[in-house]
């Protein structure tokens, strides 16, 4: 009981970050709410790993919170730091319509829920329709963000959300599954902020609204 | 035989680590790149005779159907590195290329093939998901290559759109390992084998679902609508060679990737579903495909909704399914890799004298690039299906397949959106090839045809499409044919 309110837990106070995240225009809380929903990503893999015996999860978890807690806030701190002010976000659709459009989709991700896998226990429940929701919150932040930063702080929820899904659908999914989603994960990171600072470089900007040179 | 395969391109990327000039590198890519291709066609007879190759306790497979992938990337491999060795060396006289940016390059291509190889050899659809994704991000600072205002657009829309098409892909794949975990232990369902035969007990309901999410993930990589805007813009910023490596052997390798599921969804949720959904999303992007094709300014651009059009044709192979359309489909896979890589060769030889991609500002290339040129038409008629070029086998085989199972209108629209892109590609490549060029600065370099390394592998592969067009050998019909028997 205690663990299946602890997952509970873990799910919806991972939904609430993806909405800081959502809810603000600067780069360093985002990428802190970002962190914070990773380590609730991280616990309740451990909580899953506790409920089902999964021992391997317990691996999951360790690689989640270093990985995504740890490192990757750490890398993207520091390129916003190199980027210096000219970076700081500019919302082009408010935070309000921002959090609305983020509430609708936590409404449909609960709604598909049950479609998604069919019979599923309640336990894993919680987590499947959070991590849908934040899945489609991810992509919308991508569509309603400009900033290159921005974009890849969305794909990055967009990767939690999926992470989620798959802990709530397939926990005795293959380790080494999910160790290469996790080092694909890095090696992206990593190549996203090369070309954000790049793309800093040549434009003297991150806003993406200035790449638009190519159309048709 | 497998390992060797894997070890080549790792021992390639490594060579390259050294500071060697561009000659040794060029040296280095073509040998490995002819290693792995004569490997992939050894491993290829090998399934022909004895079926399917394991190695590693089966997590890496060879069937029919990966070894025609295989062959497919690796063929495609094989003309594009040596033909990157003289596309770079061509650019290195027109314009300044730090060696620090050639060396990259001399890399990042080795791995890129290393990736694009492993997807056909791993047998677990998780991983497949992460050899995937991996070959686009190592694709993504070839695209940035010039490092341009363009160049990094083009690269950055490439990154965001695909890794959410790749995302949207691993959902897919996720719901297909929960559906195989309800029935069958954690061991058993993560090879594409096991989930096949775990396939009729599987819930239709999320297999439906999964295999939507699969067939957009993995599309977005091959260009289809709505996915497909970064494909273009790729297209036409990324240097030639990194064009024809996305064309040929990513697009080749998402499709296979969905040719696998394929046949599990079949299995699970009937025929009917399949048409419906690969069947619509084959005609919408043929027609995205048509229009831009009709409208298109640049002829980079112009290959790359080619491109579009040819997965188009693939996936409606599929939906009209039997032999003759999963036949079509396989074949068309393999020889549009082949031909479109011979297309973006000479488009980057264009590119490198005429300094555009304009095609109002590109006339006479007959005149002033004889060899090129010459060349160029004959892939184009390659590539609209001309006969007695290959692809017109698999063309034939699609429409075939249509009108038997009685598609009537749906095959009609398919023929008549085809048959407009191939006279509008026809029309604009004619007016390239012929007419007066404009003068020219008489330096020694815009005006001289390409070399040997840019034009031989053009060579070779307009002779292949021509030589599979007139003669299919029995091995590889035979494993062409097992491929289809395999998608059913």
């Amino acid at each position: 009981m205690a663990i299946s309110q602890g997952a509970t837990f873990c799910a919806v106070t991972f939904l609430i970050t993806v909405f800081g995240v959502l809810g603000s225009a600067r780069f360093e809380p985002c990428i802190a709410a970002y962190a914070a929903g990773s380590l609730m990503l991280g616990g309740y893999a451990i909580l899953i790993s506790l409920a089902t015996g999964y021992g391997h999860l317990g691996v999951v978890a360790a690689l989640t919170i270093l990985v995504k807690a740890a490192a990757i806030p750490f890398i993207l701190i520091r390129v916003v730091r190199r980027l210096g002010t000219a970076t700081e976000g500019h919302l082009q659709i408010g935070a309000a319509v921002s959090l609305i459009i983020g509430a609708i989709l936590t409404v449909i991700g609960y709604a598909v829920s049950g479609r998604f896998a069919p019979g599923l226990g309640s336990f894993y429940h919680s987590g499947l329709a959070a991590g849908i929701s934040a899945t489609l919150i991810g992509m919308a932040f991508v569509a309603m963000r400009r900033q290159a930063l921005m974009q890849l702080l969305g794909l990055l929820i967009c990767e939690n959300g999926t992470l989620m899904i798959g802990l709530a659908i397939a926990p005795d999914l293959p380790l080494i599954v999910e160790f290469g989603v996790i080092l694909d994960v890095i090696v992206a990171v990593v190549i996203f902020a090369g070309l954000a600072l790049s793309i800093h470089e040549v434009y003297d900007t991150t806003d993406t609204a200035r790449l638009s040179n190519l159309r048709g | 035989m497998i390992l060797t395969l894997i070890a080549i391109p790792i021992l390639m990327a490594l060579l390259n680590l050294g500071r060697w000039n561009l000659g040794l590198r060029r040296i280095i890519l073509t040998i490995g790149a002819l290693l792995m291709l004569a490997l992939s066609a050894a491993l290829a007879v090998r399934v022909d005779h004895q079926g399917a190759v394991t190695a590693m306790n089966g997590s890496l497979r060879v069937d029919a159907l990966s070894a025609i992938l295989l062959l497919t990337v690796n063929g495609a491999a094989a003309a594009a590195f040596p033909y990157s060795g003289g596309y770079l060396e061509e650019l290195s006289v027109r314009q300044a290329i730090a060696p620090r940016e050639i060396r990259r390059f001399s890399i990042l291509l080795p791995l890129f093939a290393l990736m694009t190889t492993l997807v056909p050899l791993l047998n677990n659809l998780g991983l497949v998901w992460g050899a995937m994704e991996a070959a686009t991000l190592a694709a993504v600072f070839l695209v940035a290559f010039y490092r341009t205002e363009e160049a990094l657009e083009a690269a950055w829309k490439f990154l965001i759109i695909t890794s959410i098409g790749s995302l949207i892909g691993l959902v897919g794949t996720l719901v297909f390992f929960s559906a195989a975990a309800t029935i069958a232990g954690p061991e058993t369902y993560a090879g594409w084998t096991a989930l096949l035969s775990l396939a009729p007990r599987l819930s239709p309901g999320a297999i439906t679902f999964g295999f939507t999410l699969v067939a957009i993930g993995y599309g977005t990589k091959a260009g289809v609508t709505p996915m497909h805007t970064w494909m273009p813009d790729a297209y036409s910023r990324a240097p030639s060679p990194v064009c024809a490596l996305l064309s040929g052997s990513e697009l080749s390798c998402a499709m296979y990737i969905i040719f696998r599921y394929v046949p599990i969804a079949e299995r699970c949720v009937g025929h009917v579903f399949l048409f419906h959904l690969l069947g619509g999303i084959g005609l919408a992007t043929l027609l995205v495909a048509a229009l831009f094709v009709v409208a298109q300014r640049e002829y980079k651009r112009l290959l790359a909704y080619s491109s579009m059009e040819h997965t188009a044709l693939m996936l409606l192979g599929v939906a009209f399914g039997g032999p003759l359309g999963l036949f079509g489909a396989i074949w068309q896979l393999m020889t549009h890799a082949f031909i479109k890589s011979a297309m973006f060769f000479g488009a980057g030889n264009i590119l490198l004298r005429y300094g555009t991609t304009d095609m109002e500002a590109v006339k006479g290339v007959l005149s002033r690039m004889p060899v090129t040129g010459t060349l160029w038409l004959i892939c184009t008629a390659a590539i609209v299906g001309a006969p007695p070029f290959a692809l017109f086998g698999s063309d034939l085989s699609i429409f075939g397949s249509a009108f038997t199972h009685g598609h009537r209108v749906i095959g009609a629209l398919t023929v008549l959106l085809l048959a407009v892109i191939y006279i509008a590609l026809f029309y604009w490549v004619v007016r390239m090839v012929y007419g007066e060029p404009a003068p020219m600065p008489e330096d020694g370099v815009a005006s001289r045809d390409a070399g040997v390394w840019s034009v031989a592998p053009m060579l070779c592969l307009a002779v292949l499409a021509l030589a599979l067009g007139l003669v299919l050998p029995g091995g590889l019909r035979h494993l062409l044919e097992a491929s289809a028997s395999l998608m059913r």
